[in-house]
């Protein structure tokens, strides 16, 4: 398909899920009176106005911007490794987030304070698996140095989280770890998604434009070398707005798996390797996903299902899938 | 009056290698033109590809200076030295399926800005390359899925599309057959003729001959220059290159001068 319709497309897709999600719940909403909540920001009945904006928009713009932010950094770092298992958290920002935000739960810190500390964890983590991969000078092979930092970085934060849970107390403060854990997008407000959404359409921007550089990038850190491109600016430069982006969208729902794996093989599938028209289309993708992900999690029960168990769910099945489709193709 | 002199690259008593206990090549002084066609001999880990990593910026030398036109070339950006000289590697691939018309588009990398684009001008200069090099008819498909030898030629219309002075080739031909060897080597021959300074490993000496190139032997952690083939291809200097027993014979022609084999002594 060619590149414009296909972004079209998947806009067109994503529109269709907000109304959708608008729609659903426990006060049902007609796709038109959704549509002319979204133009005009205004509905008749004053209590379903606050269903709307207070609950459901701001649940709807996070799902949109964690998925699109997961799936935009996992097309990036499995264009920049030149590897289709690569996910967003490969260099340890969802266990080094994970550690930070049950760390703070322990100290019985506040939302906001759990937030932050979730973001400085991820960031940690991040930094830690660079700095190991560069103190390592090897001048082939970085990228491999690099991934293995980053799978002994995550090694060693989880074994953190599980010290966190282990001293926790488990009437009240283990659950509570155990949820975050789970990931989810209950409780949301609109006045926490500012800062998020101006580091995620940041740090998406910085990525988009690095596309044609990253398509070099996959014939190998040498040839790309060769041809022009200061490799490690460019690395240290996604790396940078991937980590900030999926640390500030960890901090926010949780830890959501799959989105970041998943989602990048559909885009290519759909447009090809060009990282130009990929990165794009994933960040509409994965928007799309995760809020139908989560309209399901929030209406499927009388209670609501964690959305990282959702995603694994679903996940799991859609990449076999995709494995034997693309079984005769190359990636 | 100072001395006008033509684009060269020089090595000051460089080492070369991966490990400082271990250099492949050592206490190196050479002057390479940044012209014609100039082979580069040598067995088999005897560091052919370490040198080329090395003019490349890819290798830091252990020792010693490199400079391309006077200049040292770690002051020279990666941008900057890839105008100056593109590598074709030996047959390689990568994940990802691009088509042949973008992989030679990625050649144009150099030429654009650091969150650039290729424009139409990129474009047009690619379409150019693929009808000099007859590849025109492969442009839609899928680079990887072709032939060990088309993959070739594609690398080559990128490294050419790079418009770099110097083009380094490593073993060009080693996965090509005789067909395309000869195909690759006419090719090679035009790009000197227009003017592109071709430096290319091989295992065969013959195309020292073939391509009237100078030649660059390898022996002994040492690397020698020789303008004229004639001189380099000499059989002790091949046995002493190669540790095997090699033969130059003078075929006589009808209506041409003489043509040059080298051929292996077996028994």
């Amino acid at each position: 398909m060619k590149p414009f319709p296909l972004l079209l497309l998947s806009t067109a897709i994503l529109l269709m899920a907000v109304l959708l999600s608008l729609g659903i719940g426990r006060y049902p909403v007609t796709p038109g009176a959704a549509l002319s909540f979204l133009v005009s920001g205004e509905t008749l009945d004053p209590h379903l106005q606050t269903v709307l904006f207070r609950i459901r928009l701001p649940r709807i713009i996070a799902a949109i911007g964690a998925g699109g932010a997961l799936a935009l950094a996992g097309a990036a770092y499995q264009g920049m490794f030149r590897n289709p298992m690569v996910s967003p958290d490969i260099l340890g920002v969802s266990s080094g987030a994970g550690f930070g935000a049950a760390l703070a739960i322990l100290l019985a810190l506040p939302v906001a304070g759990v937030q932050a500390s979730a973001f400085a964890g991820g960031l940690a983590a991040v930094l830690l698996a660079v700095a190991i991969s560069l103190s390592v000078k090897k001048e082939n092979n970085s990228t491999l140095v690099l991934v293995l930092s980053g799978i002994i970085i995550s090694a060693l934060f989880s074994a953190l989280i599980a010290l966190v849970k282990f001293t926790a107390d488990p009437e009240n403060r283990l659950p509570a770890i155990t949820f975050w854990l789970m990931g989810s997008l209950a409780d949301i407000r609109m006045q926490e998604l500012p800062a998020v959404l101006l580091l995620v359409l940041a740090g998406s921007l910085a990525v988009i434009l690095s596309g044609w550089k990253l398509n070099v990038l996959s014939f190998g850190e040498d040839e790309a070398k060769t041809l022009g491109i200061p490799t490690t600016r460019l690395r240290m430069l996604v790396i940078t707005a991937a980590t900030l982006i999926t640390a500030s969208v960890i901090a926010l729902c949780g830890l959501v798996g799959w989105i970041g794996l998943v989602v990048p093989h559909i885009a290519r599938m759909l447009g090809g390797p060009d990282h130009r028209l990929q990165l794009p289309l994933s960040f509409l993708l994965g928007g799309s996903a995760l809020l139908l992900f989560d309209t399901i999690a929030r209406t499927i029960s009388a209670s609501e299902i964690p959305i990282g168990i959702i995603t694994a769910l679903a996940g799991a099945p859609f990449f076999i899938a995709i494995l034997k489709l693309k079984a005769k193709q190359s990636w | 009056m100072v001395e006008r002199r033509d684009p060269c690259i020089e090595l000051h008593n460089v080492d070369l290698g991966y490990a400082k206990s271990q250099a492949l090549l050592q206490g190196i002084n050479l002057t390479l033109p940044m012209q014609g066609i100039c082979t580069l001999l040598g067995q088999n880990g005897t560091g052919k590809t370490t040198l080329f990593r090395s003019l490349l910026g890819l290798l830091r030398p252990l020792r010693g200076t490199i400079t391309f036109d006077q200049r040292p070339l770690q002051h020279i950006r990666q941008q900057e030295l890839a105008k100056l000289v593109a590598y074709v590697p030996q047959a390689h691939t990568t994940p990802f399926p691009y088509r042949v018309r973008d992989v030679v588009l990625f050649g144009r990398t150099a030429h654009m800005g650091f969150f650039g684009n290729p424009g139409r001008k990129d474009r047009q200069a690619v379409e150019q390359i693929l009808d000099m090099l007859e590849l025109t008819r492969l442009s839609d498909r899928i680079y990887t899925e072709l032939s060990g030898g088309e993959r070739q030629m594609v690398v080559i219309a990128r490294a050419l599309a790079q418009e770099a002075s110097l083009l380094i080739l490593d073993e060009p031909t080693s996965n090509l057959d005789y067909g395309n060897q000869v195909r690759l080597l006419k090719t090679i021959a035009k790009l000197a003729h227009n003017g592109t300074g071709i430096l290319m490993a091989t295992h065969q000496p013959d195309h020292a001959v073939l391509l009237q190139a100078s030649v660059l032997l390898i022996r002994q952690g040492q690397i020698e220059y020789h303008e004229h083939h004639e001189d380099a291809l000499q059989p002790e200097h091949l046995a002493s290159v190669y540790g095997a027993g090699i033969d130059i014979i003078d075929v006589p022609q009808k209506d041409k001068p003489s043509a040059r084999i080298c051929r292996p002594i077996i028994a």
